[in-house]
């Protein structure tokens, strides 16, 4: 009898503990970003951070369609085999109805496919390659730029600045090439002279290549430096030393999110004053009503600045619940349908994703991101301080040599 | 352009003299408890944890910081011995290479996540040693680097006083040369395993606690040097800690110079690591048992 | 009656199915020389390897002045006093003489430094008469050689047993000579030895007893004439 009485004890808790997870009453979101090595785990944190605060607010709005929803992340590693691995957990294991995030543009390319193929609607928050949408595929959204979208900005300020010898030093991943294809081709209907160099993303040394830029004559007047992680701030940090950039002669522009993280100030230090970098959000200038906000919560629960990167993963989330609203029901299709018809107003401006079937990577892109070059003046600034340059119609000022 | 050779030449032996002091440390372990050592990039990687911590949140002077954070991977390495290593010299297990692999590796996994959740996954720098730049002729070099190599070369002096001069350096050859005529000579082969692998791991540490303010400290930094390391011991010939000291200033040259001799410029930073691994090829198809080495070592 | 210094009582070791070494029982009295002979195979070496604890006994004791050491490390062993040397030697070939002399000192100094023991490593290689080949490597020296080194090392230990395994085995005859003047010394100066080799000449010559083995099995012992006499050892030496 009490052998029964526990039999009976053990399968009700079983029930227990699997009906949660067959209540009709949760959506489940799917996330994928870096987490650990070799990806870029620091800002696959980022993500997640922003994306758990996105959950939390929708939940305390009182959910979706009545349900609560939740957010199921994998880490992706920055490894395309790792994205398949965990876009097709997420959507055949967990269930979730679409999936947003991921950092590394190889590793989105390996997601999309399965996006397209277990047909489930997959919103990329920040991989830039043009490759992404230029596949146009049905279920694939993005609201990062796309590198040619974003970057094309880029080389109009470095035309625009007057720079006339620009040297590059780029990783050897689909995101770096990616980004240097669209500078250089820019750069050189302008005239202007370049030399680029492809690196390891593991190198920690680029003295060798730094010293040899800093001999050259004509000295560059711009350093270029596509590469994310420690690699950008090493080169940052290198460049300083031996007295490259930013000097008089030369300015530097480092590409990579790190530069925009407050981790940057601690690593570079005094080499980090008068650097250049990109960012698709800038304080001041109002967006939106819902920025302000958002940033508040966002320091108040993890004592940080949000990177784009952040606000882009924030959003991905919002549009999901958006789109599921819209369209009543979590259908694939419908989901599209609902995401293609978008009118959402994001942290950054009204979101919208473009049906233009040219140029190619514009296919459910958001062609609104926007794209600031900014400069630090001072060590220990947060970017969000830093002097705007570009675009003209916001700008503050002019590019500042030490 | 001679001068810019001899910078980078200089350049190449900071490095190799880095790549040396984690190498030294892979060597003592592998002569004397005679397996290789999976998590020895872990151990760089705590040093330079440890010592970024003393410094920034204990106000430690940097050259304390970086020495009390060889004291402390010293006892964690005797504690790594004790727990997991020393089964394979009692014979508690059976296929000790097999088990000793396995055991190294999984334990640099375990280190590499756990530092990525204890210390988070933003990338630190450890304060200057001397913050600036030292200039001569019409090229500089950050004082870092110079206080870096000048102290590299005396924990590497000191560990081969201690290995070539003392009680406890002949020991511990003594057992990497053959365990059990030590024995009989008296020698406690598992204290010599204790120390062997303390003093290891205090190297690495010294290495990862040096580059701090160099490179930067992650949670995978150790996995590039540690892959060096062994390029390095096998090129020296494993065991050979002379070997192991020429082939690290070889190896740090090669890359430092050529990657800038690289007859395509623009590639050269790309195939950095690739002119190592080349060079230790060539060296092993012509002399198979790398530059010193005496003959091929198994564990009994 | 002498005291005795070893006893070893029905030692029995097996590797997998082969039996190295039977039921074995033997004494040696203090500042004796025993001599070990048998063919090739019958346990000689094995058993050296057990009372110095390379190999532990699968049964049996082994009491060393009143002490069971079948069960140490052979490091402790060698701390007790029990020093040995090996049929193929083990000098350290990537260190000096005069280092290979030095290992031992890790365990017999605890606060000595390297010129307290000094003179007794020149001591000793002086009455081994290598002392010239102090500064040399252990690979670079002879045979013979690397047969006094080991000797030498192993006096380092100041052990009161001495186990000798093949110590005349590839020897040059002068070599030879000189080995019998060492141990003869001493054993004058009281040191106790065992003693294994094939050189039935000189085992005969130096031993005050023997102990014949054949198969793992203790076939005789006693004086070295009674054993010249005894038809069960010439059988076995025979009928291998």
């Amino acid at each position: 009898m009490k052998k029964c009485f526990s039999l009976l004890v053990c399968c009700l808790m079983a029930l227990g503990l699997t009906l949660p997870v067959n209540a009709k009453g949760i959506i489940k979101i799917g996330g994928v970003g870096p987490l650990s090595a070799p990806g870029s785990f620091e800002s696959g944190k980022e993500m997640k951070m922003a994306m758990e605060q996105a959950i939390d607010e929708i939940n305390g709005a009182g959910g979706v369609l009545g349900k609560k929803v939740a957010l199921v992340f994998e880490d992706t590693q920055g490894l395309p085999e790792k994205g398949t691995a965990a876009m097709e957990r997420l959507v055949e294991k967990h269930k979730a109805v679409a999936v947003v995030g991921e950092f590394h543009s190889s590793v989105a390319k390996a997601e999309i496919e399965v996006a397209n193929r277990l047909k489930v609607p997959l919103i990329i928050a920040e991989a830039w390659a043009d490759v992404i949408t230029a596949k146009q595929y049905k279920y694939v959204f993005r609201i990062a730029p796309a590198n040619s979208l974003f970057y094309s900005k880029i080389a109009d300020w470095i035309k625009a600045a007057g720079f006339k010898t620009v040297v590059m030093i780029t990783e050897n991943s689909d995101y770096g090439i990616g980004v240097e294809r669209v500078i250089r081709e820019q750069l050189k209907t302008a005239g202007i002279k370049i030399t680029s160099i492809t690196a390891e993303r593991t190198i920690q040394d680029f003295t060798p290549q730094l010293l040899r830029f800093k001999m050259s004559k004509p000295r560059p007047d711009l350093l270029f430096g596509i590469f994310t992680g420690a690699g950008e701030l090493l080169m940052v940090k290198q460049a300083h030393e031996i007295g490259l950039a930013p000097t008089k002669e030369t300015a530097m522009f480092a590409v990579g999110t790190d530069a925009l993280h407050k981790e940057f100030w601690e690593i570079t230090g005094q080499s980090g004053k008068y650097i250049l970098t990109k960012t698709g959000y800038y304080p001041g200038i109002k967006f939106t009503e819902k920025t302000e906000p958002f940033i508040k919560r966002f320091k108040k629960k993890f004592n940080r600045e949000p990177t784009f990167a952040a606000m882009e993963a924030y959003e991905a989330v919002c549009l999901v619940a958006d789109a599921i609203k819209r369209a009543g029901s979590t259908d694939p299709d419908a989901m599209v349908t609902a995401l293609e018809k978008t009118r959402f107003t994001g942290l950054r401006g009204v979101i919208r994703f473009s049906l233009d079937r040219e140029p190619k990577y514009m296919y459910h892109q958001w062609p609104g991101t926007p794209s600031f070059v900014i400069q630090y003046t001072q060590v220990d600034q947060p970017y969000t301080d830093a002097l705007l340059l570009w675009p003209k119609e916001y700008s503050h000022g002019s590019l500042i040599k030490p | 352009m001679t001068e810019y050779l001899i910078l980078q030449a200089l350049n190449g032996l900071i490095i190799g003299l880095i790549y040396a002091l984690m190498a030294l440390g892979l060597t003592l372990i592998f002569s004397v408890l005679k397996i290789v050592n999976f998590a020895h990039g872990e151990l760089y990687m705590l040093g330079a944890y440890f010592s970024y911590y003393l410094a920034k949140m204990f106000g430690f002077p940097p050259v304390l910081a970086v020495l009390s954070s060889i004291i402390i991977v010293f006892f964690l390495g005797v504690v790594i011995e004790v727990l997991f290593l020393r089964p394979v010299y009692t014979g508690a297990v059976e296929r000790k290479d097999e088990y000793a692999i396995l055991i190294t590796f999984g334990l640099s996994i375990f280190l590499q996540n756990l530092a990525l959740f204890v210390f988070g996954p933003w990338t630190r720098r450890s304060p200057s040693f001397v913050s600036g730049t030292t200039s001569f002729c019409s090229l500089s070099i950050s004082n870092d680097r110079l206080v870096v190599s000048a102290l590299a070369i005396v924990f590497m002096v000191a560990t081969l006083i201690i290995i070539g001069r003392t009680f406890i350096g002949k020991g511990l050859r003594a057992v990497s040369q053959d365990r059990e005529a030590a024995a009989i000579a008296g020698i406690n082969p598992f204290k010599m395993n204790l120390l062997a692998f303390g003093a290891g791991s205090a190297l690495a540490a010294a290495g990862g606690a040096l580059i701090g303010p160099i490179f930067l400290i992650f949670p995978t930094m150790g996995a590039m040097p540690v892959i060096k390391s062994f390029v390095i011991i096998v090129l020296g010939g494993m065991g050979s800690i002379k070997g192991c000291i020429i082939a690290s200033l070889i190896l740090g040259e090669a890359e430092s110079l050529g990657s800038v001799l690289f007859p395509d410029l623009t590639r050269g930073l790309a195939y950095k690591n690739a002119i190592g691994l080349l060079f230790l090829v060539v060296v092993l198809l012509l002399k198979p048992t790398g530059l010193f080495g005496e003959k091929h070592v198994r564990m009994k | 009656m002498k005291k005795h210094m070893l006893k070893v009582s029905r030692v029995t070791k097996r590797f997998g199915g082969l039996t190295a070494l039977e039921n074995v029982s033997f004494r040696v009295a203090e500042n004796e020389l025993l001599g070990v002979i048998g063919p090739n195979g019958s346990g000689k070496t094995t058993l050296i390897n057990l009372i110095n604890g390379i190999h532990k006994p699968d049964n049996g004791d082994i009491i060393f002045r009143d002490m069971p050491i079948h069960r140490l490390s052979s490091y402790k062993i060698a701390q007790k006093g029990i020093g040995r040397t090996f049929q193929v030697t083990r000098v350290f070939r990537r260190m000096s003489v005069m280092e290979n002399m030095m290992v031992p000192a890790l365990s017999i100094s605890k606060s000595g430094t390297q010129e307290a023991l000094l003179p007794k490593a020149l001591e000793i290689l002086a009455l081994l008469k290598i002392v010239h080949l102090k500064d040399e490597y252990g690979r670079s020296l002879s045979g013979g050689q690397h047969k006094l080194l080991e000797l030498g090392r192993v006096l380092m230990l100041d052990p009161d047993l001495i186990l000798l395994d093949e110590p005349f085995a590839g020897v040059h005859p002068e070599l030879k000579a000189d080995l019998h003047d060492h141990i003869r010394k001493l054993h004058d100066r009281g040191k106790t030895f065992i003693l294994i080799s094939h050189d039935m000449h000189s085992i005969f010559s130096l031993s005050q007893r023997l102990m014949v083995l054949s198969s793992g099995e203790k076939i005789a012992h006693g004086t070295p004439e009674e054993i010249r006499k005894n038809e069960e050892v010439i059988e076995a030496y025979l009928g291998n």
